[in-house]
């Protein structure tokens, strides 16, 4: 099937316009699937770090919203071990006026301000909770063991 | 070659009857129908998806040997079949009479926000604006796949369903403030 004119746009200011501290590059046998690197936001324990993440836009997007997951290990309350991300806007608040640029923004967004009272990796958000300063230690440790560019 | 039964020392002949006497639902219709969902947007996902709960529903059905749980999981599917295309977006008559925005009315910068291409340059544009809002304006080919599934704003989130008109208009009240003053 042939690439919507939508995508086709997106990815041309994506690598035209790159937003900066975040990278999308399309595969070049699958148009659809990108391969994304944003760096860690200042003053964040992310700070430093370039996170590897996998996106893909599905048949329908974008009446639904890409499938993204990171591949780099990350110690934050709202992203699994499986790389899997807690986002409202990637779930039921996705509207098809969002776009991949936005949704990347988003979850650079969140490494700047981990919400451990919505998450997704329940021992993490425990212990943000309970420790902040430990868990705030641990996750600039596995920025600096994973995250290394 | 020795069976699971063998291996363990257990009675083989009762557990293969028992099982291979329980008809088994023929299941190849629920999943070619999922699989022939539809991929053009233009198809609400929801009218297919519910005629293959309904099969799948049928299909235990005919399995049934009394079981509470399956009792409960058929009448759950039906459900689903039942609720799922009815709560999901608005209907076509809530499309048909969104206020059509005419091409003169169309300024070059105006873009559509879901395909992000300017109204104009289609030669004849079908543009729409939605209740919430008056600069919320979309090509009608784009909203409607959406509004389908949804019956909210892609701009504001705002549900369409909830208010049936829209909110009155600024430069009226302007209006009467300056007779007022």
């Amino acid at each position: 099937m042939a690439l919507p004119k939508r995508i086709i746009k997106e990815t041309e200011r994506l690598v035209a316009e790159p937003v900066p501290g975040i990278q999308a590059i399309p595969h070049d046998d699958n148009l659809r699937y990108f391969d994304v690197s944003i760096h860690g936001p200042a003053q964040s324990p992310y700070e430093g770090g370039v996170f590897k993440l996998e996106l893909f836009l599905p048949e329908d997007y974008p009446m639904t919203p890409p499938k993204i997951r990171f591949l780099t290990k990350i110690y934050h309350p709202n992203i699994d071990r499986l790389g899997r991300i807690c986002l409202d806007v990637l779930k039921a608040n996705w509207s098809p006026a969002l776009q991949i640029r936005t949704i990347l923004l988003s979850i650079q967004a969140l490494l700047g301000a981990p919400n451990p009272d919505d998450p997704l990796a329940n021992d993490v958000a425990q212990r943000w909770k309970e420790d902040e300063p430990g868990a705030i230690a641990t996750a600039r440790e596995w920025t600096q063991t994973h995250a290394a560019p | 070659m020795a069976t699971y039964e063998d291996d363990h020392n257990l009675p083989a002949a009762s557990t293969s009857l028992k099982t291979s006497r329980r008809p088994r639902p023929d299941l190849s219709n629920f999943f070619s129908s999922l699989s022939i969902s539809p991929s053009t947007t233009d198809h609400p996902v929801a009218e297919t998806e519910s005629s293959a709960f309904t099969t799948l529903a049928n299909a235990w059905q005919q399995s049934l040997e009394g079981s509470e749980v399956l009792e409960s999981l058929i009448e759950q599917l039906l459900q689903e079949a039942q609720g799922g295309s009815a709560v999901s977006g608005v209907s076509q008559q809530f499309l048909d009479g969104l206020e059509r925005i005419p091409k003169k009315e169309l300024g070059e910068a105006d873009i559509c926000p879901i395909c992000n291409t300017a109204f104009v340059l289609d030669e004849y544009p079908l543009v729409v604006r939605l209740p919430c809002h008056k600069s919320h304006a979309f090509d009608l080919e784009c909203i409607s796949p959406w509004l389908k599934l949804h019956t909210t704003c892609p701009l504001d989130r705002i549900d369409l369903t909830k208010k049936k008109t829209p909110p009155p208009v600024d430069y009226e009240e302007e209006e009467w403030d300056d007779n007022y003053g």
